[in-house]
């Protein structure tokens, strides 16, 4: 066991459930914290235009020290972004989506992906 | 005799009369007294309390000459305007005109006309001393005359007559066009700004001018449009226009609500610094730095403004206009990459900045904020570079703890917003609270997340940062283009705990979700995904590396295995699309 709170702590058993196979090497682990760290200093921004008409927007952002953002929202149409999701995701019909890439680039968010 | 016949008998008595005052022969008396001797005219013009003395010179013909043009107007040479365009048609008359001009020429008598114009401010002002809803139809009469809807003359009497002064006052209609092309103007940019129209980008300033210049001059503009589309209705001819003005007001209300009392204070003593310094009243800036409406307080400042000076009035005028310019929609302008975001033209104040200790003098500038004349000068200094030391203080290298309490306390989250989310806290599971608590993972409210980690987007509601152990779930989000409170709670703070569960669970430091048992689950649930749908997802190497796809995919299976269920389309469609992975997290192993 790898946690040392009480047995019946669901979040123990789920602990120890993913602590059964054997832990990996030090390679191995700086291998997958190399692969995590790919992310930093990037932003997702996902939009779906749905069938009635409203976009899900979902935003997901990395910091170069690691932090993680998260948000979402939905805009309907005469909404003040409405116009300008539209035409940023190149949204045409219900069912469309796209993701904009951003990376960190110096200090200033740089598009890398307009998603079109 | 016949009324006729004696009509006859006096215009012919008056006939001679005239004939010889064309020859210059006119006297002053009347037609009985015309048959006299020269002693009789010398004592009737004797008699006249305007002749002329002598001391000028000359005599009784010459009391009064006006020189110019290359001629001599006097009681003996009377000559026209069409005389003197004849002889100025001629060579010597030419250089008569020139020679007068010469210093050594005495006795020139020089005139000039000057029209009794009414100025623009006195328009104004005629305008904002009536009831509003005549200031309502003067407005939408402007407009009609602007648009080109009235002729003039109907325009002029129907101003006149709405304003009280009668017909023909040319000035006033003339003023009250102006007003009319200053309204459409605004109504312009408002309505570029409502289509995103990237030409409203660069009328911003003009709008803010215009419209500080018609509230100096004591026109209350939205109450004025509000009157109208309240009483006339808002089918009313000129609606369109003043609806569109009604907007904007409601839009700089709303950008105005959405800061911080801080940044209120500070962004009104910036102004007030940079334009209103030297003058003895303050108008009241720290009152409009407390209102709820601040398009009704700059009314009032207008209308105050209104009273004094030019040069007050013009100080006051540029003070609304900035203060606009900084408030106006337009701000959410297009970013180099193409990201529509609101940016303050005034830079909020950084974390850093935030930390720094409370100087007298920055204490003293929002203690006398109402107070902007001379005493708003700190020693030795301009009120600008006053106002340069407050807005551009180098922020400094601290902790990272240090400046995020500090960026906390500078913009604070609502009592209610620190309530609610105690609450959500409180309805964690026992066990998750008590993880928190022995891992030392804090649950820290925020006003907005750039507050304590600048460079993040303005929609982002909640953030883990795992080198400190904190997350931070945010009062505000940009959403549907405005600053909202977020709405989305319980699942966000779900998510992020399941991001600080899944770093901090394994004492060796792996995460969880990478453990073969999750890393299996994840690859069998991905694997039924086409290409098309992990890249909807974003789950596609091309956007993230398998590790960071699994962190993704472990929190957000979390926050669904309490439960608590997302208004979050996008998480929706990860609960479909990852089975096996929410079984191990739900503990159905």
């Amino acid at each position: 066991m790898v946690s040392d709170q009480p047995a019946e702590d669901r979040l123990t058993r789920i602990i120890n459930r993913l602590s059964q196979d054997p832990q990996y090497t030090p390679e191995e682990s700086n291998r997958l914290k190399a692969e995590r760290e790919a992310a930093f200093g990037t932003t997702f921004e996902w939009a779906e235009l749905q069938q009635d008409l409203s976009i899900a927007v979902n935003i997901e952002q990395w910091l170069l020290d690691g932090t993680q953002g998260h948000g979402s929202s939905i805009s309907a149409p005469g909404d003040e972004d409405y116009e300008f999701l539209l035409k940023s995701h190149n949204l045409l019909k219900p069912g469309d989506a796209s993701t904009i890439v951003k990376r960190l680039v110096d200090g200033v968010w740089v598009v890398q992906d307009d998603g079109k | 005799m016949s009324e006729l016949e004696s009509k006859k008998k006096i215009d012919q008595a008056e006939r001679p009369l005239d004939q010889r005052a064309d020859k210059g022969e006119q006297r002053a008396f009347g037609a009985a007294e015309r048959n006299v001797d020269v002693a009789k005219v010398n004592e009737i013009q004797n008699a006249n309390p305007d002749r002329h003395s002598g001391s000028a010179g000359g005599d009784q013909d010459h009391s009064l000459e006006i020189i110019g043009f290359g001629a001599t107007v006097s009681r003996q040479t009377k000559l026209t305007e069409k005389d003197l365009a004849k002889d100025l048609t001629k060579g010597a008359a030419k250089d008569a005109v020139i020679e007068s001009a010469l210093p050594n020429e005495p006795y020139v008598l020089k005139g000039r006309v000057v029209e009794n114009a009414i100025t623009p401010q006195a328009v104004l002002e005629k305008i904002a001393s009536l009831p509003l809803d005549k200031q309502g139809q003067i407005v939408g009469a402007g407009i009609a005359a602007y648009q080109q809807e009235l002729d003039h003359q109907r325009f002029r009497t129907f101003v006149g007559t709405v304003a009280g002064v009668g017909d023909g006052l040319v000035g006033l209609a003339e003023g009250v066009e102006g007003l009319g092309q200053a309204v459409c103007e605004v109504a312009q940019f408002s309505r570029e700004v409502m289509d995103n129209d990237p030409r409203a980008a660069d009328k911003a300033a003009k709008a803010g001018e215009v419209v500080g210049k018609v509230l100096v001059g004591g026109v209350r503009l939205w109450q004025v449009t509000d009157a109208y589309l309240g009483d006339i209705g808002a089918t009313g001819d000129y609606a369109k226009p003043l609806k569109d003005i009604a907007w904007l007001g409601q839009q700089i209300d709303q950008r105005w609500q959405a800061m911080s009392p801080e940044e209120k204070s500070k962004l009104t003593a910036k102004l007030a610094v940079e334009n209103l310094a030297g003058l003895a009243v303050g108008f009241g800036t720290t009152k409009l730095a407390k209102s709820m409406k601040v398009t009704e307080a700059l009314e009032q400042l207008g209308a105050d403004a209104s009273q004094l000076g030019s040069g007050a009035r013009e100080k006051a005028g540029k003070f609304i206009s900035n203060m606009l310019d900084e408030l106006m929609p337009q701000e959410m302008a297009v970013t180099p990459d193409g990201q529509r975001i609101t940016i303050p033209r005034t830079p909020r104040e950084l974390p850093g900045n935030a930390r720094e200790p409370k100087s007298p003098r920055d204490t003293a500038l929002f203690s006398m904020s109402d107070d902007l004349g001379e005493s708003a000068k700190l020693p030795g200094k301009s009120p600008a570079s006053n106002a340069d030391d407050l807005v551009e203080a180098k922020p400094q290298i601290r902790d990272a703890d240090a400046e995020a309490r500090a960026a906390i306390e500078k913009f604070p989250p609502s009592e209610t917003f620190v309530a609610q989310l105690e609450r959500v806290i409180e309805s964690l599971d026992p066990f998750e609270k008590r993880y928190l608590e022995r891992n030392g993972i804090r649950i820290e409210p925020v006003r907005r997340i750039d507050d304590v980690k600048p460079g993040l987007e303005h929609k982002t509601a909640g953030i883990y940062e795992p080198s400190r152990k904190v997350i931070y779930i945010a009062e505000e989000v940009l959403r549907r283009g405005d600053w909202r409170r977020n709405d989305d709670l319980l699942f966000m703070l779900r998510h992020e705990f399941g991001h600080a569960f899944n770093a901090t669970a394994n004492r060796f430091g792996d995460w969880l979700s990478d453990r073969p048992e999750f890393i299996r689950a994840f690859r069998a649930d991905r694997d039924k995904l086409s290409p098309e749908q992990l890249d909807e997802l974003r789950l596609s190497l091309k956007f993230k590396t398998l590790a960071v796809a699994r962190d993704e995919v472990f929190s957000d299976m979390y926050a669904h295995s309490t439960g608590v269920t997302s208004n979050n389309p996008y998480s929706l469609k990860m609960k479909v699309a990852f089975p096996l992975c929410l079984q191990i997290l739900m503990e159905e192993f």
